[in-house]
């Protein structure tokens, strides 16, 4: 078994919910072979603490056989969702369940959202890095387009930057991702 | 589930058990992890905790030292086997939703005595050089119905043991057919003056001239039907067989034991035949099933992380290290 857990929204195998995690610990030259994700599905499954990954996770932590958690979560927005949404609600959130959980020494959260306004996902974060035009481009595109639904935002956002960026996904050396390297160094030094 | 079923062990003293608790077993259980870590003396332990007797205790030590398991009780060479094999353990005991069934050797007043307990009998000592293997301590479970295939597979007395219990209930025909589909080249199964023969191109040949894997094959058939309402322990089941033969060898095992109610676990430490008895557990919808690990803690104690079908298939489906 492996020491190091980090669950995430989504699905483990669809590699677009967990690919920046894992091009990023490769860009750190940290062993990806010491992770099992975990992919807990939509974000109010962070929430229960009886869904079935927890279950997974908790008898392996039991057994030492997980060491170190890492939880990578939307931020989202508050106005959609008063009680999960929003940077806020939901580090509060995840705090009360990683201590329902007992697992508080060995655990630590990501949010994942845009850094200057505190909101969104992880198409958000990766918006961020790129250059102001683009990003307002984008924008736009999406304010215009009648796919209002967040998870359609998602979707178009990803294809957009994949089609702009095919040679370059991620710009690891933008500064809005230096919390998140710190959180995964971290993770690994632990072990 | 059936009310014999063994649904959890707490195992308290035993070899590499010193305090080791599992449950959520199902009907098939499959059981994996890292050698040494204590997979066979885990069937071991459940084995003679199902028979609660003296004679189980032997059968496991018979079962590593490559004897015969169906020999005459009180041999003198098996009388001795067991003492120096009571004299390494020291100790048994177990409780689960069957039963308690506990043995230990101590010293009272200069005479060494090996102490036997049964559920809420009282303790019975009886003087260690004075046991042998046909003692009878408690009154033991003799109508449950047990078998099990070492790690080296049966020995051919073995084999035909189980088999005349699979001929009683008539079902040679669907031994070979299910031999046919492992191996189209053979036409029959057959014991011939107590030895078991297979028919190929015409002509019978002794089993033992085929390979490991077919005897596995039968043995593992012949004792599903042997032990109906009973128990069924492989230790290694993958022994022999090649890999494309694991999904039959799964839907066997799931058919087989609904059909005789027999609670069977297995040991293995292959990927593939973990892969293929979850793919098939899938395949028949099955619910009745568990995954056990075995790991060790910082501590070096032995535990167990038991998944049943659900936390199963999810965790395969996310690529988890599980063996």
């Amino acid at each position: 078994m492996k020491p190091i857990a980090i669950l995430h929204e989504g699905n483990s195998k669809k590699t677009h919910d967990n690919e920046l995690l894992q091009s990023l610990i490769e860009y750190l030259a940290l062993d990806v072979t010491l992770v099992d994700f975990y992919g807990v599905g939509k974000k109010s499954n962070f929430f229960k603490k009886e869904y079935e990954a927890y279950q997974l996770l908790i008898s392996r932590i039991e057994t030492d056989q997980v060491e170190r958690v890492l939880f990578v979560i939307d931020a989202d927005v508050e106005k959609d969702n008063a009680k999960y949404g929003g940077y806020e609600n939901t580090q509060q959130q995840i705090q009360i369940m990683i201590q329902t959980l007992g697992i508080q020494d060995i655990s630590d959260f990501y949010i994942t959202c845009d850094p200057t306004t505190k909101t969104g996902y992880l198409e958000s974060l990766i918006l961020s890095t790129i250059p102001e035009k683009q990003k307002q481009c984008i924008n736009q595109f999406l304010s215009c387009s009648e796919f209002e639904h967040t998870e359609n935002h998602k979707a178009i956002l990803h294809s957009i930057y994949k089609l702009a960026y095919p040679n370059a996904p991620f710009d690891f050396e933008h500064s809005h991702f230096n919390e998140l390297k710190d959180k995964l160094k971290r993770l690994f030094s632990e072990i | 589930m059936s009310e014999h079923f063994l649904r959890n062990i707490h195992i308290k003293k035993f070899k590499c058990f010193s305090d080791f608790e599992a449950s959520g077993f199902g009907r098939v259980n499959l059981i994996g992890g890292k050698n040494n870590v204590g997979k066979t003396a885990f069937l071991e332990a459940c084995l003679i905790n199902i028979r609660s007797s003296l004679f189980t205790l032997t059968k496991t030590c018979y079962s590593r030292e490559r004897l015969n398991m169906s020999s005459p009780l009180g041999e003198p060479e098996y009388n001795k086997k067991m003492l120096e094999y009571l004299e390494r353990i020291q100790s048994y005991e177990a409780d689960s939703n069957l039963g308690v069934f506990k043995f230990f050797l101590e010293n009272k007043e200069g005479q060494k005595l090996a102490s036997f307990k049964r559920d809420e009998q009282a303790t019975i000592s009886i003087p260690f050089d004075k046991l042998s293997t046909d003692t009878r301590i408690h009154p033991d479970n003799r109508d449950r119905k047990i078998y099990y295939i070492d790690s080296h597979g049966y020995l051919i007395i073995e084999l035909l043991k189980a088999f005349s219990e699979l001929q009683k209930r008539d079902k040679e025909e669907e031994l070979n057919r299910f031999i046919t589909s492992f191996d189209p080249t053979i036409q029959n199964f057959k014991v011939i003056q107590e030895q078991p023969f297979c028919k190929i191109d015409g002509e019978y040949r002794h089993l033992l001239e085929f390979g490991d894997g077919l005897l596995q094959y039968i043995a593992i058939i012949c004792s599903l039907y042997a032990s109906e309402n009973g128990y069924l322990f492989i230790d290694e089941i993958d022994n022999g067989i090649h890999y494309t033969h694991l999904d039959k060898l799964w839907e066997i095992i799931f058919t087989l034991s609904k059909q005789t109610q027999c609670q069977v676990f297995a040991t293995t430490h292959s990927k593939e035949m973990l892969e293929a008895f979850a793919r098939v557990a899938k395949k028949l919808n099955e619910q009745e099933i568990s995954y056990m690990t075995l790991v060790r803690n910082k501590q070096q104690v032995v535990k167990a992380l038991v998944l049943n079908d659900d936390l199963l298939q999810s965790s395969l489906e996310q690529e988890h290290e599980i063996r």
